[in-house]
């Protein structure tokens, strides 16, 4: 044994001192890549580039049906997801970014921004285009952490350390809410002369994109400006540095609006974007904006997803359990509160005709109830009566008699014997209470619901893209900067080309614009696309209307301050009255679905997300959020 | 071997926190009363004050110690000397310093003396007929330069001690502006039928919890008067 390693150590040992040609191990792998090699060449960086876009964080996203269920637009059918309308209070950090994988993005950006500048095998044109992308990412990741956070450490170069045992120079304190806004828009500004005005460009930073990005952000900036001090005075960190709520900005809130309103103006003008307008069925056609990847003119930056390689579940998951692909369907459950939203024809706001719930009125199909509406309702929602992929849903909750009883069944068990006679006594899509899979508020999701075959299948999936920006929003942004600005008829003009679309053939008038309205437009517009929530926030909404009041019935639509602390459906029932007229007919009863038990609660404390403890201990320079 | 492995573990391991350290948040000794924090864990509560225990590796890093609905606080902790932090902005009241360094060795008792903005004065409850008359009045107690107004008064009724904003069955509001004499103020709440609750629950008992909330403008957290338990009548 001994001698064996003696042995082995001497023919080691030997090995080495053959070595003397210094060059002997300094063999190139090929399979790695160096930095140097990786940005000397326009197609490596475009691998380097897709890794960053895909990183883009979001909260609200096409994976995570639970992101949309926070409030008061929809609940999900799904056990483990209850609890979203179960709790009282929201937690402060409820919508708390990934704070160390977000920082980890932000060195890579900064990284590659570094890299790109060193490098000098690329074509200088290339790596100025290169390079804007970059920090239009760096203003987008900076844009999500200033929404949830407020001021955040500004970092804009990558950070090593030294291994001297002192982690100062690598701490940073948090900049001014201000100083971020005042960041992005700069950054935006800037690049939105280099990048290329190319419209029908929809998944990397173009001008569009960073003008929408610069439109955004400075909406936002204005209306915290602005809205802050009126209704969450107290959201105070330290009243020098001004970490949340802009107290620190040298910009007014009319400089802001004004800037939102310059940026979508130079998007509108010359941009290339136009609605999207390719059918003429219009609930058809606000579906068909998010599904529609041929030459749609309306996006402007959205998450693309291709087949066989980059896939999502919404359609799989949402798609009506009546004629579902898969085992999956009806996950995303639409409250009345948000369904209401949507307007009538001639332009007023009002709950669904229904009735007394003792004495109902009568349809005599379930989609009678619904028209009349604006079309980004049944582009939204599927309700009672409603299409998709050409097939009827099947959405009623059991049979009504004349006194009042209900007949009903489960899902999997709609047929029963009434009066000796075998017949449904349940929806296929429901309304089930507190069943998964099934509508239990009696609608469904359409946005983004892909009607391609196969895509409700999960082995297929779905490859609907993500949008982050389109068309509509910069009209939004143009109307609501005007109206803030004193520019009403600016402001109905913008909001009118949005509205036409919906179907709305009276025109809203100068004097029709009101802070109401704006709130109003964006939330039915702009409904599950990671809107709402931020602008509840940005406008100070949020503590108002999800108060905590134990509502019994859902809110008027009319009013936006109505609280709207829980989700209420709609569910549909067939009048069981053999003989009569009035049998098989449909009425509707309001229902509060039973696992919605809370009334949910914002606390002026979650306007700014909680930055956690165990961060601040590794960074002394960061200050808690106020009320936390 | 094994006995190797155990004596280890026994030099691991920390004991746990054992002493107490507990008291109330008053106003000359009287309790100030405030929005429960149950059902939150400590991160997410409503009113709340710090400790940090200085000299150890996260020393930056709070104990949270939450304040009850009764202005009472208990916590666990080891033996050390804490800085006790009452944080801005949080709690319907203002305090002197904002740092006080407590000695902690044994179970410890102490009162934390602060400002209220408002104290609810002598608040009787009487019901008849299913309606809930409060009777009180309302002492402002931080006046000049830092005086906040009323921006609302509040009675609340609920099944269960835990008397809120959040936790009630029935509520009457007074806007501030309103109010004509804070000395002799009379509020009046019916007490819904509880079976038309939806509960879920036995509606059957005799007594229900009163309490009158104080919104004060910017100021977070509401200032509450003690629960009071009433027979229904």
């Amino acid at each position: 044994m001994k001698n064996t390693f003696q042995i082995v150590g001497l023919l080691l040992f030997s090995l080495f001192m053959s070595c003397n040609d210094s060059n002997f191990l300094d063999v190139k792998p090929y399979n790695i890549l160096t930095v140097d090699e990786t940005f000397s060449d326009a197609g490596t960086v475009n691998s380097v580039l897709a890794d960053l876009y895909d990183r883009m964080p979001r909260y609200e996203d096409l994976d995570n049906d639970g992101s949309f269920c926070m409030w008061d637009n929809t609940m999900v059918s799904v056990a483990g997801d209850f609890w979203r309308v179960q709790f009282q209070d929201y937690d402060y950090g409820f919508y708390n970014a990934d704070w160390y994988g977000t920082y980890a993005y932000i060195r890579d950006l900064n990284l590659f921004r570094e890299r790109l500048t060193a490098s000098t095998g690329l074509k200088e044109d290339d790596k100025v285009g290169f390079l804007a992308e970059g920090r239009f990412l760096l203003a987008w990741v900076y844009f999500d952490m200033t929404k949830r956070y407020g001021g955040v450490p500004l970092i804009l170069e990558s950070l090593t350390y030294d291994y001297s045992g002192d982690p100062t120079p690598l701490q940073y304190p948090r900049a001014s809410e201000a100083q971020m806004y005042d960041y992005i828009i700069g950054q935006c500004d800037s690049i939105s002369d280099i990048l290329p005005n190319n419209p029908s460009e929809k998944s990397r930073a173009t001008r569009g994109a960073a003008l929408a990005l610069e439109a955004r952000a400075a909406i936002y900036a204005a209306s915290i400006k602005k809205y802050s001090p009126l209704r969450t005075p107290t959201e105070i960190c330290s009243p020098d540095k001004g970490e949340v709520g802009m107290t620190q900005s040298t910009r007014s809130a009319n400089d802001y609006y004004t800037i939102a309103l310059n940026a979508a103006k130079a998007i509108i003008q010359g941009g290339g974007y136009s609605l999207y307008n390719k059918k003429p069925d219009l609930e058809d056609n606000f579906a068909s904006l998010f599904t529609d990847k041929n030459n749609n003119p309306e996006m402007i930056l959205v998450r693309d997803y291709l087949l066989k390689y980059k896939t999502h579940g919404w359609t799989q998951q949402n798609q009506p359990y009546s004629q579902t692909e898969d085992l999956d369907g009806g996950w995303m459950n639409p409250a009345l509160n948000l369904a209401q939203s949507f307007e009538k024809l001639d332009n007023t706001m009002a709950p669904f005709n229904v009735g007394d719930p003792n004495n109902p009125l009568l349809y005599d199909n379930p989609q009678d109830l619904f028209t009349g509406r604006d079309a980004r309702f049944g582009g939204t929602l599927i309700y009672p009566g409603a299409s998709f992929k050409g097939k009827q849903v099947d959405i009623w909750a059991g049979l009504r008699k004349p006194d009042g009883t209900i007949i009903t069944g489960s899902i999997d068990n709609a047929f029963q014997t009434v009066d000796n006679v075998y017949m449904q006594v349940i929806g296929k899509d429901g309304p089930q209470d507190g069943r998964e899979h099934a509508t239990q508020t009696g609608f469904l999701v359409r946005k983004y619901l892909d009607p391609v075959i196969g895509s409700g299948t999960r082995g297929l999936r779905s490859d609907v893209w993500w949008v982050y920006f389109r068309y509509a929003e910069i009209l939004m942004i143009a109307a609501e900067a005007s109206y803030e600005l004193g520019d009403n008829v600016s402001a109905a003009n913008y909001i009118n080309i949005l509205r036409q679309r919906a179907g709305f053939t009276i025109n809203l008038q100068p004097s029709d614009i009101t802070f109401d309205r704006i709130v109003h437009e964006n939330r039915v517009e702009f409904a599950f696309e990671d809107h709402y929530f931020w602008d509840m926030k940005r406008w100070r909404l949020a503590h108002v209307v999800w108060n905590g009041a134990n509502i019994s019935q859902a809110p008027d639509p009319a009013n936006i301050e109505a609280p709207s602390t829980k989700i209420f459906g709609l569910w549909p029932y067939k009048v069981y009255n053999p003989g009569q007229t009035d049998d098989g007919k449909y009425c509707f009863i309001q229902k509060l679905p039973s696992v919605v038990t809370n009334a949910h609660n914002f606390r002026i404390g979650s306007y700014y997300a909680r930055i956690d403890d165990g961060i601040i201990a590794q960074n002394p320079k960061l200050t808690k959020n106020p009320n936390q | 071997m094994i006995g190797v492995v155990l004596t280890s573990c026994i030099y691991d391991n920390y004991s746990p926190p054992s002493v107490q350290f507990s008291g109330r948040i008053v106003y000359q000794g009287e309790p100030v009363n405030v929005k429960s924090s149950s059902g939150h864990d400590v991160n997410n509560a409503n009113v709340y004050f710090y400790l940090y225990e200085p000299g150890w590796q996260k020393s930056n890093m709070p104990i949270r110690v939450v304040v009850n609905q009764d202005g009472s606080f208990s916590s666990l902790l080891f033996s050390a000397d804490y800085k006790m932090v009452i944080p801005a902005g949080v709690g319907p009241y203002i305090t002197s310093t904002d740092t006080t360094e407590i000695s902690i060795s044994s179970n410890k008792t102490m009162d934390i003396n602060v400002t209220p903005y408002y104290m609810v004065r002598n608040p009787g409850y009487t019901m008849s007929g299913g309606l809930v008359t409060a009777a009180f009045s309302i002492e402002k107690i931080i006046t000049g330069a830092q005086a906040q107004d009323i921006q609302a008064v509040y009675l609340y009724i609920n099944r269960l001690l835990i008397t809120d904003d959040s936790n009630n069955i029935a509520f009457t509001e007074l806007d501030g502006s309103s109010i004509t004499d804070m000395n002799n103020m009379i509020m009046q709440v019916r007490m819904p039928d509880l079976s038309t609750l939806g509960l879920g629950i036995s509606t059957d008992q005799k007594t229900i919890f009163a309490r009158i909330g104080i919104q004060i403008n910017n100021v977070n957290n509401m200032l509450y008067s003690p629960v009071q338990e009433i027979t229904i009548n």
